[in-house]
């Protein structure tokens, strides 16, 4: 088990030390200009409803940032190694193929955490800067975004498992990030098809169970007026953590029959 | 008594795939036979799409059988145990570029079960081995195919395993390559490891294998001993089974 632990370390450092060699995170650099722009652009504004709009802003473009850099890396780490056939030199060692899952999990999980720390300080600062007084509440929405993207990590690598191609693949986890956050909207176009005799409510109900509900996790909107950070905070990360496990045990599944 | 390095018993694999609602079957193995004896050098040798590569992947447990067994020193071939006698050099192998062959070696072994302690003395002796001591902090983008290969062959060593599986070593390398290839195969038979390896220029096999099969078609046609007129077998082997099989 020790052993075990270890290679999924291992495996999960070399991951985020690969992204970081890769320079990846020069991105984060477009997202400095982008609320340092906002700073500037606003200026004009009233400092309460500046603070307003940046926060906004930032919030948003941390969440844009953290799923966009979370999809790609993900996709593209797993189908290049397919490709080029890395993945063989780690599977002929005495690693089982799960740990290899949970250790690329990990690592680009780890590398996320990294880039929504930095951006949320960064936007804390210019928001201090600005005049706004320290609220842990923006903690709590970057970690709302860190559990978000979970799920889009595990769904990453299972598109890469299921495809050969980064552009399918990313298309599929950005369609399941739009519909995920209108989920909500499912029931409701439901009971108005119903209404005109379109009897499909059950199908879009069991949709609706199945695709993940970022909704719960959708603290940024509220920002203002404040939904309580309490129980329902604990349950939605829990809701993230569990069904990023399900979508990672399915991909161990995947990965397990598949053919390298 | 040293169990057998490497044991096939009746590997079949069949490769199904889906185009346009049709599923094509292409059989790649079938019913492969082979055993290896400790401290010889065995070559597969066939021609492109004979069915070598999916041999070996076979072996390192990468792909399914349809049926068969692959015993690993007695034990099946996906266990741990299996994989730790076990060093594996792919074909063209592919390194992250950003890192060194310390750093890369240091990861592979990280991976391969090597204790801590022992971890650093097993990279300088590879790394010496190899002749890449010199070189061991730089970045690989900067190494030539044959130093990729020397590296290759690095990772495959690290863990000082008993059975050695090469997938074409000596593809796209230059005359220089080929040889040190060659050296390094002769050196670790005599250090008393046991090699397998796959081919298709068969003027090097002659001059390293003790003994060679003859793969084609997914099947195994003849093992034989290696000869100067290796070539003009080889052919005549595959013609006549061609004959035969119209």
């Amino acid at each position: 088990m020790k052993k075990t632990a270890n290679k999924i370390y291992q495996i999960a450092k070399f991951t985020l030390l690969e992204n970081l060699k890769r320079k990846n995170f020069l991105i984060l650099f477009l997202f400095v200009i982008i609320i340092s722009g906002s700073g500037i652009l606003f200026s004009m504004l009233a400092p309460d409803k500046e603070v307003r709009v940046i926060t906004d802003l930032g919030t948003a473009s941390i969440e844009l940032f953290a799923f966009l850099t979370a999809a790609f890396v993900s996709v593209k780490m797993i189908l290049q190694e397919m490709e080029n056939r890395t993945v063989y030199l780690i599977l002929s060692r005495p690693v089982k193929r799960w740990t290899y899952i949970a250790g690329r999990f990990l690592g680009i999980a780890a590398q996320t955490a990294f880039y929504i720390i930095f951006m949320t300080s960064a936007l804390a600062l210019l928001l201090l800067i600005k005049g706004w007084s320290w609220d842990f509440y923006l903690v709590g929405i970057s970690i709302s975004i860190f559990f978000k993207v979970l799920i889009v990590i595990s769904f990453s690598i299972m598109f890469s498992l299921l495809s050969t191609s980064s552009a399918s693949s990313f298309l599929s986890i950005f369609f399941l990030w739009s519909l995920g956050h209108f989920s909500d909207d499912l029931l409701v176009l439901g009971e108005m098809l119903a209404e005109s005799g379109i009897h499909i409510t059950p199908l879009l109900r069991i949709i609706y169970y199945i695709i993940p509900n970022f909704n719960i996790l959708n603290y940024k909107d509220f920002y203002h007026v404040r939904a309580p950070l309490s129980a329902n905070f604990l349950f939605s990360c829990g809701y993230a953590l569990g069904y990023s496990l399900v979508v990672l045990l399915i991909s161990v599944i995947l990965f397990d029959s598949k053919e390298l | 008594m040293k169990k057998q390095p490497l044991i096939i018993e009746n590997l079949s694999k069949t490769y199904l795939q889906a185009h346009i609602g049709r599923k094509n079957k292409t059989r790649a193995l079938r019913g492969v036979n082979l055993k290896l004896e400790n401290n010889e050098i065995f070559s597969l040798i066939g021609l492109n799409g004979s069915g070598k590569t999916t041999a070996i992947k076979l072996i390192l447990g990468l792909i399914h059988p349809d049926t068969g067994k692959v015993k690993i020193f007695g034990n099946p071939h996906f266990s741990s145990s299996s994989k730790r006698k076990t060093g594996y050099l792919p074909e063209m192998p592919y390194f992250s570029r950003n890192f060194s062959p310390v750093e890369i070696l240091k990861f592979w072994g990280s991976l391969s079960d090597i204790p801590k302690d022992k971890l650093k003395k097993r990279i300088h002796a590879v790394l010496n081995y190899t002749s890449l001591t010199g070189a061991e902090h730089k970045k690989l983008n900067s190494f030539s195919r044959g130093m990729l290969q020397r590296l290759g062959l690095a990772q495959a060593l690290l863990s000082d395993p008993e059975l050695l599986i090469l997938d074409e070593p000596m593809g796209g390398l230059d005359p220089r390559g080929i040889i040190e290839i060659r050296d390094h195969m002769k050196k670790l038979k005599e250090r008393g490891k046991t090699i397998f390896f796959s081919s298709h220029i068969i003027s090097e096999v002659e001059k390293v294998a003790d003994r060679v099969a003859v793969l084609h078609k997914g099947k195994i046609l003849k093992i034989t001993e290696p000869h100067s007129r290796l070539e003009d077998e080889f052919l005549s082997i595959i013609s006549e089974h061609e004959k035969n099989s119209k």
